[in-house]
């Protein structure tokens, strides 16, 4: 049990008196429970019933709430990737000049892709193009018609 | 054979192992939970916290979901509801301290009441005055039983349990023995449930 620091508070003495009380609730056995609970008119199977309903209903809430969560973010993800979408050519030859187009507005990051790619982008297969711009539409380093290039 | 550490998620449970387990609640374990949240709820009612048990198992469950406390699948399941009720109860008292509470807000990771409504009453003459009056009669049901007198006049002065055991020079049993009967008797006048 935790120290008052302020005994002479009424309050904190009687918030005490219930704390040691819950203490003590703790350690009962079961059979003190159903005895007590009898003892004093309380049906227990009806009780515990009642107590689970009241578990229960929380975690619905719960779930209900992460559910919402999870909605948002997945409308918040599907924006993102509508629009982004159609930046990135459909047929294999506007591709590979776009993906050209876009590392020489960003040097540095040309010279990363060449050096990961051990190569220059006329060398790479289709493949290698289609994935290092969906790479770099990940990483938001695709032009959005307002960014500008590295100086 | 090389150990091996448990991963946080083989360490702590999912959601349908939470569900699972409170429909593994046996009616002795419901019943456990519910007193010792309605003895929490009281200590909460003496600053003037509208707090039931029920909003306080509720929260126990929310905190637990949420990962704010997670369950740790070694422990059993009520030790760690009554665990999270304690400290939610702990939280609450502690907001009390600079003076008025404001109403719960949303936010999770800072130890309030989310979604109950908690209202405030730090300096009040009147809380006082209604706590003192409790105190009394509950002394008075305990005047045939000096040894839980002994017991409510260290509480009183703000001892913990080991130090009052240490102060009457009594074991833990003891202790416990009488400690139970207080406990009774507080439930004689307040009811099972509050």
């Amino acid at each position: 049990m935790e120290t008052m620091t302020s005994p002479n508070d009424p309050r904190k003495h009687l918030a005490a008196l219930m704390d040691a009380c819950a203490e003590n609730a703790e350690s009962m056995t079961d059979e003190e429970l159903l005895e007590e609970a009898a003892a004093t008119g309380v049906d227990a199977s009806v009780e515990s019933s009642r107590i689970r309903g009241v578990l229960f209903s929380a975690l619905v809430n719960a779930k209900k709430a992460q559910l919402a969560d999870a909605a948002r973010e997945y409308q918040k993800g599907n924006a993102v990737l509508t629009r982004r979408a159609p930046r990135i050519p459909f047929a294999a030859p506007e591709r590979r000049a776009f993906l050209i187009q876009e590392l020489e507005r960003r040097p540095h990051v040309k010279d990363a892709v060449t050096e990961l790619r051990h190569g220059d982008v006329p060398s790479f297969s289709d493949a290698d193009v289609e994935s290092v711009l969906k790479q770099l539409e990940a990483l938001g380093l695709l032009a959005d018609g307002n960014s500008k290039p590295e100086s | 054979m090389a150990s091996r550490t448990a991963t946080a998620a083989e360490e702590y449970a999912t959601d349908g192992e939470v569900v699972a387990a409170i429909d593994a609640l046996t009616t002795a374990d419901t019943l456990r939970l519910s007193k010792v949240a309605a003895f929490r709820a009281r200590g909460l009612a003496a600053f003037g916290l509208g707090t039931s048990a029920d909003d306080l198992m509720q929260e126990a469950i929310t905190r637990t979901l949420n990962r704010t406390r997670r369950w740790r699948k070694t422990v059993n399941l009520v030790t760690h509801l009554t665990q999270t009720i304690r400290s939610i109860a702990n939280h609450a008292r502690d907001e009390l301290k600079g003076g008025t509470v404001a109403p719960a807000t949303s936010d999770d990771a800072d130890g309030k009441l989310d979604g109950i409504v908690v209202w405030s009453v730090a300096p009040d003459p009147e809380r006082a005055a209604a706590a003192v009056e409790q105190l009394d009669k509950i002394s008075e049901s305990f005047e045939s039983d000096p040894e839980v007198g002994l017991i409510l006049t260290r509480l009183a002065r703000g001892m913990t349990g080991p130090e009052i055991q240490a102060d009457l020079g009594i074991t833990q049993t003891h202790y416990e023995t009488i400690m139970t009967r207080l406990r009774r008797g507080v439930d004689r006048r307040e009811g099972w449930r509050p």
